[in-house]
């Protein structure tokens, strides 16, 4: 079994690194927000390893944080932690909601992460700012939430199995 | 290929499509509640924390290429404003942006906000888009002005 630390040094090093490389991919059409979120994918693995429900939120949670403060630091700056927080820790708490409701698939908990992401930075952005003017760029952020929320699922859908092979390789290695 | 496709899709649960119809309709709700009809009569407002500072026309359909910078700047815990046809002269501020507005479209084109969120803002033309950059807490946003016309002509109709 990979101890507990190690394991998550790890998941969160993959997480900088998707960070990083989402840093540097010119994916914006010029909107506020829009972006692919593939850290997130990290998150998702762990929510859905093979182990206790609260234990996984737990690694999930820890990972989330540490990844939105030291990326934040590393690529961005303070304004973007806040505005980023807020968004990382609504849509984990909506994931995990929806993970335990067991009734959606792994594409339908990432589409929930992906829009509640957008729509607590839509409200952060409202409530910093004082204006209602942000909500009229609301009907891209959902559908755009959707979509790379849906091709992070698929990613993680298709990830899972083997990871969770892996794992059980190791097992009976050690 | 389209084998591996199909198990995927299969693994999808009846949730998920209704989740995603869900997220359609949302959107297109938030898209009639918030879009605006692209108005003849548009004025750019610039406001910072939520108080309007100043408000500019915006005549999309003048031919003169005419450009006009915005300097907006925060020195001694004031905001301040100026309007120039030369791109401004950056001194010592607290903070600053600088907002072009040429002949159909307003964008930030520089400022020393962290983010730079705002620069990278495409440039607006739209009633009811706006550029917003959190760290200074400023808005700018195309309003129509023939709301009220219209409602009237509405009222009118009924």
């Amino acid at each position: 079994m990979m101890r507990r630390p190690v394991k998550l040094g790890f998941y969160l090093s993959i997480a900088l690194i998707l960070a990083y490389v989402e840093s540097i991919i010119p994916f914006s059409f010029g909107i506020p927000g829009i972006k692919l979120g593939l850290p997130n994918a990290v998150v998702l693995l762990l929510l859905y390893e093979e182990d206790s429900y609260l234990s996984v939120c737990r690694n999930a949670l820890l990972v989330n944080v540490a990844r939105v403060l030291i990326a934040g630091f590393l690529f961005s700056n303070l304004y973007t932690i806040v505005y980023s927080i807020a968004g990382a820790i609504f849509s984990f708490v909506l994931m995990g909601i929806a993970k335990k409701c067991n009734i959606f698939s792994i594409i339908g908990v990432s589409i929930i992460g992906g829009v509640s992401h957008n729509t607590a930075q839509i409200l952060v952005a409202m409530k910093v700012v004082e204006t209602y003017a942000v909500l009229y760029y609301m009907p891209f952020l959902i559908i755009s939430g959707m979509i790379t929320g849906a091709v992070l699922g698929y990613l993680v859908m298709e990830l899972v199995p083997y990871i969770n092979k892996s794992k059980s390789y190791m097992n009976i290695r050690s | 290929m389209t084998f591996r496709t199909f198990s995927t899709l299969n693994k999808l649960k009846k949730a998920d499509f209704a989740l995603i119809l869900i997220c359609v309709m949302a959107s297109i709700f938030s898209f009639v509640l918030f879009w605006e009809k692209d108005s003849a009569l548009k004025y750019i407002r610039i406001s910072y924390d939520g108080d309007v500072i100043q408000t500019i026309p915006f005549d999309a359909t003048s031919a003169e290429n005419r450009e006009v910078y915005v300097l907006l700047k925060k020195e001694n815990n004031q905001i301040m404003y100026s309007l120039s046809e030369e791109y401004p002269y950056i001194a010592e501020f607290d903070y600053y942006n600088i907002i072009r507005l040429s002949d159909n479209s307003v964008s930030i084109v520089e400022a020393d906000c962290p983010d730079k969120i705002c620069v990278q803002h495409k440039p607006i033309s739209r009633t009811g888009e706006s550029i917003i950059c959190l760290p200074h807490h400023f808005v700018v946003d195309i309003y129509g002005n023939n709301d009220q016309s219209d409602q009237e002509i509405d009222g009118m109709v009924k």
